[in-house]
This record gives C-alpha cells, structure tokens and sequence, in this order.
C-alpha cells in the first residue's frame, strides 16, 4: 500500500510516499506558478525517484495553503492537524510543536496519539515568521542558515526594540552602518524572533516532549534561543523538518483508506 | 488568611528613592527643581500606603477617574490602577512591559489599554492582594472590559463595586452620579467593616481644593513667554493627581512649584537655559515610557509642553460647608469634568473646546496628540480637533500613533525622530 | 413576497421595501445597538435601521477621519455614510454602546450633517445615555432616558406616541420575536432546519424592514421551515460569539468547512430578540425593563455571569460541539469577554477558537484554515 502526502505552502511544496508505514521518498521544491502545477509536478518527482506509478498510490491526502486546488487529492486537511500528526509519527513523546513557516508560525498542542488538542497561529504580522528572518538575512548578506550559525559566536547580542518588523529593519540598517559585529546583529534578530514566538506559546500550555518544524528550524541561533526560553530542548526530527506537513498527510491517507 | 499585598507599590518605591538620591545628589542645586518636589513629596506618600497595608488596612484598587478622596472617609490604602504601571515605566530599567505580557498570554488582546493591562498582570503574577476593587463605568470601554478581567482572573468573590456615570453633563447627571458615589461609600464601608468619617473626608476635599488654587495659580503663569515651567511637570502632575489625593503632599508639592515659577516669571526665566523655541499642547498624555523625554523636549527642541490633557483642572472648588450629599454631588461634578474623563467619558465638544481655548490662551505653537493604541475612544476624535485648532487659530496638529505605556510598539527614537521632523517644517 | 427576496433584500444597504415605505413618505432612523428602544420608534409611525457595513468596499474615505485604531466595522459605516449611501434615513440615534460607536455622534455633528448629499442640516441626531450596570437607580435613569427619547420623536416628527400605540407597538414586536424564537428552536434540532448563514440574513432582514411586513414574511417561513428535511451533513455544531458579524458570507466559510452554526451569542442574532416586552402595566415600563434586563452586550460591566450562563444552557440546549468567538481588532469589550470565555470553557472542557479578525474578510485563506483546524480537532 503506497500513500501520499502533499503540501502546498506559500514558498515551497512538498510530497511524501509511504509504503507499508515507512518513508519511501520525499521531495521539496519552490513552487510554480499555481498550487497545482506545484502539486502535480513535486508529486511527480517523487513518484519517478522513487519508481512508483501514480495508479499505484491508494489514497492522496493534500495540505498547505493550496490544498483545497488539488484535483487529484483524495481529502484536504489542514497544515496543523497534518503537522501534528507528521511529529507525532517521528516523535510519538512530541506533544507541543512550534512550526515556524515562511508566512505562519504555528503552536500545535497534540495528544498522545497525535490528535490536535489545541492550536494558536500568528496574527496578520510577519514578526515570527520566516518572512522577517529572510527580510533581515539579507540585510546582512547573510543565507538564512547562516544567520543562525553566525549568531552562535556571539557574546553581546543586539537588543531589537520595535515589535513591527519594519521598525526592525531599521533599527538593524542602524546597527550595520554603526558597526557592529554581524553575529551580535544575528544574534539580536534571532532573539527578538524567539521572543515573538514564545509569546504565542503562553496562550497554548506548552507540555513536553517539544520539537520544532519548518524552514526557520534550520536557524540555530533561534532555535537555541527558544530552547532557553521554553527550559526544554527541543526533540530532533530524522527529517528535514520541512516534510513533517506532508508526512502528516500521507498517514492520514493510510487511516483514510483503512476506514474506507 | 493572605496579608496584604502590594509588592508593585514597594518596587515603586524603591525606584523613587533610587531616582530620588540621584538626582539630589547628582543634580547642581537649581537643576530639576519640580521633579525634586516631586520625588520628595511622593515617596513620603507612597511609603505611607507600604506602611499603612503592613498594618492591614483595607487595600482599594480604584480607578484613577473616581475621585479618589472620596475613599478618604476610611482608614484604606489606595491603589491607583491605572497610575502604577505607568509610573513604573518611568522609573523602572525594564519598565512595566512584563506585566502586559502576562495578561496577553491569558489571551487579552493585544491592543487594549496598557494602563489597566499591567495592573491586570501583577495581578495574576500574585504581586497584589486588594479587599476592594471599584470603578466607575466610565471613562472607555477598556474600563467596563478589564475591570470584570481584573476580578476574575484574581478572586472572583472579590467585593466589586461600579458607580455608573452618566454620558451628559447636566445637573440631572450630577445629581444621579452624585448618589451613586455616596453608595459606593457605603457599600465599601459595609464590607470593610467601617463606618464612612465624612469629617475626615471633608478634610482631604479641602486639601485637595487648596491645591486647586495653587494649580490654578501655577497655570496662570504658564501664560507668561516663556513658560517658567517645565515640561516635565505635565507627567509629574497625572502622578500626583492619580497618587497623592486629599493628602497634605500634594499641597505641598504645587505651592513649591508655584513658589518656583513665580521666581522663574519675575526673571522672565524658563526652567532650562537657551531659548524658548516653541510653545506646544498635548490634547493627550504625554510619554511615560521614557522618564528623559520632557527633558529632551525642552533642552534639545526648546519646545515647551504647556499642558497635557492632566494639568488644566476645568472645575471649580468642591463646597465642603452645606453638608455631606452637597460635598458628594460636588465630587461628582468634579469627578465627570475630572482630566481625561471630561474630555473621554462625554461628547467631544469639550475636549475641542478646551483645546482651542488653551492653545488660544496660552499662545501655542502648535499641538501633539499621542494617539494612543488603547485609547480607541480618544483617537476618533483626532481629526475633529485637528480641523478645529487649523479653522479656529491655524495651528497645525501632529498625531503620533504609539503605546504611552509601551516602549516596544512605537520606539522613542521613531518618536523624537517625528517630533523633530515636525518642528523643523513649523520654523 | 418569498423568502427568497427577503434574503436578496439582505445583500444591499436599501431594499425594496425601504423604498417603497419612503415612497409613502415615512421615516426611517438609523441605529447601532440593540439597546435602542424599538418599541417607541415604531409607536412613532417609524421605522428603526440597523447600521451596518453591507455593501462597504474599504474605509478609505472613513480614515480620513477616523483612527486605524478604530473598529473597522463602524469606520466601514461612517465610509458608507461619506459616500452618500446613508441617505435614505431620517434620523441616527447613537448611544454609549461601546467608544467607537459612541464616537459617531460626534462625528455626523461635525462631519456628515449638512455636508453630504440628502443629510441636510436639520437631520436629527439622538443620543441615549444607557447605564453600565444593572441597578434599581439605573432602572428609572433608563425610564427617563427613554421618555425624553419619546418626547424628542414627538417634537420633532409632530407626533404623538400614546400608551396604546406602545402597547401595540409592544405586541408587534414580541410577535416577530416570539418568531425568531422559535426559528432559533429549529436550529437546536439534531437535523437542524437552517444554517447560520441564513439565520443572520433572517436578522438582518429583520432589522431592515418594517416590522409588521418583516413579521408576515417570517411567520410563513417559519411554517416552510417546520417542513423542511434538516440539514445533517455537517462535522460539528458550532455556537458563534464574539464582535457583530453583519455578514452572512463569512458564516458561509465556518459551514463550508463542516461547522454547522447552530446558535450564537451575537447582536444580529439572540441576543437582539430573546427577551420580550411585558404586555401588561404600563407600557413605558415594561419597554425600559426589557431592554434594561435583557440578554446583555459586554457593554454590561456586572453581568458577565449571567451572559455565560445563558452561554452554557445554549452549549446544552444546542448540543454545541465547539464555540467560534471572533474578535474583530480593537473591540475591546468583545475581545475581553471571548477571553473570559475561553478560560471559563476550558474548565468545563468544551473547546473554544478565539479568532482575531477585521471586518473586511481580508484573508479568507487563513480564516479557513483557523475554522478547518478546529472543526478538525472536535469532530
């Protein structure tokens, strides 16, 4: 029994195989013009990697901001249920996830079997997004894994004040032109970050085990910073954490298909 | 049995004192002359409150807009709810936004009024512990949200006690919020177990109308060019209005003050050297965040802060000789025409005519409206005033959007930035 | 007259039967709040409107006035207002509802009066004073608030409003609620009759056409609605609170994700008729203490109990499955009580989503998503 997962975000989509409970492929690539050209072609990637016909993939669960536009997905499910589930399949301790995406930051609270409990999500501000740390990446030429592994050297980190991430832009520009030392600049933006995000953690109770997913889990600096704040270390995940919302989905697929 | 509370007030004190020793010591003796008034006179009062809540007195939490010698009747320690995050943003290094963040993480909304939001989460941080919680059902709606918030998220079996003001301004209004103030007396003093002493309230009425007459005579001479004030004394005076009510202090502090401008005025001084460079309104509060922020307003811009919405008392004496309903309904009169609630708790002709009619009188400039985030009621209002100083006297109006209480939502930088940006297009 | 143009009427700011009750040359004032007394505006001969954003595009002409601190709902009213589409009332009664409701008193004085087509300098402006809280000195505040209201309508329409027309006007809108009542019950149903969405086109319908006319229209629905098959594929039955929702498109988003609206705690909803007027004693009375009493809006500072009460009989009654309280940015007073709510709930362990919003539907993507997830996690 082959199942598929797919989730289609704002930057980049996702597809997973599972065969027989276990990971057989998975692909992530920016997208395309519209979700299901996106869809149909991450899909059809890892289909050929993995040298599995389309015919033979009983059930298509999509998610992401273009789920509802896959005609060929069997059901749509919501990115938090799916990213719950995603972890909890890797982590079955994992009871609270932080995903940190390109336009959403997420705080998914989830029981012992992987059901949502409880859920929070940014408000229309991109201040605990990947957006803000990509605007101050480039500020200082810097990729944004860079920005995390800069910020490790610092001692002395920046002390961001604005909350609105325009203000921080130009407090950061300010910073530069003052001269001071790029990691203390990293530093600083990814502890203004973490604190944006552990801010929307108050309101969900986080239990432990914890773990972290999306593109923003590959910035050390905040991940260290909030592992600091929430006095927990986060759980590692085998995967490239951008995969767990398409994990997610293809479990549901195989439960789906069970019941069917 | 759970002693009483009120930690916020010993950090608070605290913090004067430090401030208090710094700037006596480390200020030449004609520098900072209001703000060592200031300091003295309130760490007198505040300690009182510490002493008297070590003692047991009943703790009521109250809001800023009753007038808060009416609870002087009792043996009680105040606690301004409105006054105590604000002042702690002055004088403390980290400022007070701790506190507003705990409330957020119960789920307040983010854009409610940081005043009573701090209150809130010292609160619920266990850093207080009232008898009492009262307020008026006005002046906005953070008031009629938080309060119910403040109780519930503290001990939900707390004595909480309204008085509802009414919208208008007439003797029929007076006269209604006049016995609802006289019953919130008494039912506080039913459930503190004292009876209400209106001898001794009618003691604090006459202090407090006392320093009325010294504040209307220091106002006066605001008139003069320049100012012999200075600008710091609009947010020291919210602090004493909010703090030291009905108290001998408070006397005190106003006849130095008025003791200092009248030396200022014969020498046709200011309070800082240079020139006076412009004369300004606040038609809101000023910046409590920044403790530096009057300072750097006078010395740096030359701009003088004639008055915030606190400083210009629009009511008469209360009359403490024909008994005690008549010093109530002269309390109410008071308290609906108190600052901020005249101009906030009622139709908007009052704040546009007490603005004109101060920028006209006292020779402004120009005036700046801190649009406060919380402050959903008085932020309508802005382009009304703006169109009527500009028809009425041509005096342009900057409105700055920002969180009084708040440093991190509007940076001081981008403040001082717009201010002087202002300034340069008016020279 | 069918359902169906009742509905149609609902997607403008006019209808046709505004038009046709002005072609006979009768008033029609505007009003925010559910506070304000229905009963005496029609004992007038007049017809009561409620303000609302239908048709609103932005607030572009409002913030040139108005603060982006300001509740986008009102500043889409005063943008409709600016752009002329508010000229087919005769009168606006505001009152101390909450700060930016309030604020729109002042600003058709100074704005809108004599400055925009078909509002010219005579336009009457109400105001009524409601107390915060609920106490006897309150009650004969109100009474008298509501006999100046009266005699302010006399003067200024040359009318007179006698105790008969109350009483009359009192049976007239007790029908219409006794209806809405029992519509309400249809939904409680485990196939319940209706969806949200049009339940709160039926309020709004309600609130914009003449009573008597509105009230016929109701009762045959009612009877067509009693026959209907019930709706029963649905995910989870929702109760919505929180800040006005004036638009039936966005309880369309929340039902086509699975969850069914089958109740609420809402100004265009319950709480605008589940209380009705005394129809013995004197009249005057009876209409203060209704309105006085009823179901309250946060604006009610010591009644939060009883409005959670009344939260929970409808979690039972209605076999609710979650509770949906939306909270549009800078209500205040909504935004406080949906935060009472979710701690209160959670401690009787029915799930509740706080959803922050502005009036217009800017994201509905998001939205979606917020709603789906919750469905997601209680069905």
């Amino acid at each position: 029994m082959v199942f598929a997962g797919i989730d289609i975000g704002s930057l980049t989509g996702k597809a997973l195989l599972l065969k027989d409970n276990e990971i057989v492929g998975f692909k992530v690539i920016r997208v395309k013009k519209t979700p299901i050209e996106t869809a149909e072609s991450v899909f059809e990637i890892v289909l050929s990697e993995t040298n599995i016909n389309k015919e033979d993939v009983n059930f298509i669960v999509s998610t992401g901001y273009g789920r509802d536009n896959i005609p060929f997905s069997n059901k749509s499910v919501t990115e938090i249920t799916c990213h719950g589930i995603g972890a909890h399949f890797l982590l079955p301790s994992v009871r609270t996830i932080i995903d940190i995406g390109g336009q959403d930051c997420k705080v998914i609270s989830i029981d012992r079997t992987g059901k949502l409990i409880d859920f929070g999500m940014n408000e229309k501000c991109s201040a605990g997004t990947g957006r803000y740390l990509e605007i101050m990446a480039d500020l200082l030429h810097l990729s944004l894994t860079e920005l995390g592994t800069i910020s490790l050297k610092s001692k002395a980190p920046i002390n961001l004040k604005s909350t609105c991430s325009i203000y921080a832009q130009a407090e950061v520009l300010q910073y530069i032109s003052s001269g001071f030392k790029k990691a203390n600049i990293a530093a600083g933006i990814n502890k203004a970050m973490a604190e944006r995000v552990f801010s929307m953690t108050k309101r969900i109770k986080v239990k432990k085990d914890i773990a972290i997913s999306g593109g923003v889990a590959k910035n050390i600096g905040v991940v260290r910073y909030l592992e600091e704040m929430l006095g927990e270390r986060f759980l590692k995940m085998s995967l490239d954490p951008q995969i767990v919302g398409a994990l997610g989905a293809a479990y549901i697929a195989s439960q789906r298909y069970k019941r069917l | 049995m759970p002693t009483n509370k009120i930690i916020p007030y010993e950090m608070l004190y605290e913090a004067l004192c430090t401030t208090k020793e710094l700037v006596e010591g480390g200020m030449a003796s004609g520098e900072l002359l209001v703000l060592k008034s200031f300091l003295k006179h309130i760490t007198t009062a505040v300690k009182k409150y510490i002493d008297d809540a070590e003692q047991g007195y009943p703790i009521i939490a109250h809001h800023f807009a009753f007038p808060t010698e009416i609870f002087h009747c009792f043996e009680f320690v105040p606690v301004v709810v409105e006054g105590i995050p604000y002042i702690l943003s002055a004088l403390l290094p980290e400022g007070a936004e701790s506190f507003y963040d705990i409330a957020d993480s119960f789920g307040h909304p983010y854009h409610t009024c940081t005043s009573q939001k701090g209150t809130m989460g010292m609160t619920m941080d266990g850093l207080f512990h009232f008898d009492i919680i009262s307020s008026p059902t006005s002046p906005c709606d953070n008031t009629v949200a938080s309060y119910p918030i403040i109780k519930e998220f503290y001990n939900k079996d707390i004595p909480f006690i309204l008085a509802d003001m009414p919208y208008y301004r007439d003797d029929r209004s007076y006269k209604y919020y006049g016995k609802e103030l006289k019953i919130t007396i008494e039912e506080i003093g039913k459930k503190i177990g004292q009876e209400p002493d209106y001898e001794k309230l009618r003691k604090a009425v006459d202090l407090n109308n006392e320093a009325l007459k010294y504040i209307t005579e220091i106002n006066e001479l605001k008139k003069a060019v320049p100012n012999p004030i200075e600008s710091m004394l609009c947010p020291l005076m919210t602090a004493v209005l909010a703090f030291i009510p009905g108290q001998v202090e408070r006397v005190l502090f106003f006849k130095e003050v008025l003791e200092i401008a009248k030396k200022r005025v014969k020498n046709g001084e200011r309070a800082h050297e240079g020139e006076e460079k412009i004369r300004t309104v606040w038609p809101y509060m000023s910046i409590f965040f920044d403790i530096g922020f009057c300072e750097w307003l006078d010395r740096q811009l030359g701009m003088t802060m004639l008055f915030d919405i606190f400083n210009y008392l629009f009511f008469d004496p209360v009359d403490t000789s024909k008994g005690v309903d008549k010093i109530f309904q002269g309390l109410a009169k008071q308290s609906m025409n108190y600052p901020m609630v005249r101009q906030s708790a009622t139709f908007s002709d009052d704040l546009l005519d007490d603005f004109v009619f101060l920028s006209k009188e006292y020779k402004a400039d120009c005036a700046i409206f801190t649009a406060h985030i919380g402050c959903k009621q008085s932020v309508s209002v802005i382009q009304l005033l703006r169109e009527a100083l500009r028809d009425e006297l041509g005096i342009p109006l900057l409105s700055i959007d920002l969180d009084i209480g708040d440093a991190r939502y509007m940076s001081i930088q981008t403040i001082k930035k717009e201010i002087s940006n202002f300034v340069k297009t008016l020279m | 007259m069918t359902i169906e143009n009742l509905f149609k009427s609902t997607e403008t700011l006019s209808n046709p039967y505004i038009e046709e009750w002005k072609k006979q040359n009768k008033k029609i004032l505007g009003y925010y709040c559910t506070y304000v007394p229905e009963e005496i505006i029609h004992a007038g001969g007049l017809m009561g409107y409620r303000m609302r954003g239908t048709e609103a595009e932005g607030t572009s002409r409002a913030d040139t006035i108005l603060s982006k601190f300001n509740c986008s709902f009102v500043r889409a009213t005063l943008d409709l207002a600016m752009e002329g589409k508010y000229n087919f009332l005769d009168g606006l009664i505001c009152m101390n509802s909450c700060d930016h409701a309030r604020r729109m008193f002042d600003i058709w004085k100074h704005k809108i009066i004599g400055q925009i087509d078909g509002i010219d300098n005579n336009f009457p402006l109400y105001f009524l004073s409601v107390p915060h809280i609920l106490t006897d000195r309150g009650f004969s505040w109100l009474k008298e608030e509501f006999e100046f209201f009266k005699s302010d309508l006399e003067k200024y329409f040359k009318i007179k409003i006698t105790n008969e027309d109350l009483n009359n006007s009192i049976k007239v809108l007790n029908e219409g609620r006794r209806i809405l009542k029992e519509i309400q019950q249809l939904r409680a149903l485990e196939k319940p009759k209706l969806n949200g969405e049009d339940f709160v086109k039926i309020n709004i319908a309600y609130s914009s056409i003449p009573k008597e006319i509105v009230n016929q229209e109701l009762k045959s629905y009612l009877a067509q609605l009693k026959n209907k098959d019930g709706i029963s594929d649905y995910r989870a039955r929702i109760l919505l609170t929180g800040s006005i929702i004036d638009d039936p498109e966005f309880i369309k988003i929340i039902e086509d994700v699975g969850g069914l609206v089958v109740s609420d705690l809402l100004c265009f909803g319950l709480r605008n008729f589940w209380d009705l007027t005394e129809e013995t004693g004197n009249p005057l009375d009876a209409i203060t203490k209704k309105y006085y009493y009823k179901l309250s809006c946060p604006r009610m500072m010591d009644d939060h109990d009883r409005r959670y009460k009344f939260l929970q009989e409808q979690i039972k009654v209605s076999k609710i499955d979650g509770v949906i309280g939306t909270r549009i940015e800078f209500c205040d007073l909504n935004g406080c009580e949906c935060m009472m709510y979710e701690h209160e709930l959670e401690k009787i362990n029915v799930p509740m989503l706080s959803l922050d919003r502005d009036y217009f539907l800017g994201d509905k993507g998001r939205f979606k998503t917020r709603c789906e997830a919750f469905i997601e996690q209680i069905e």
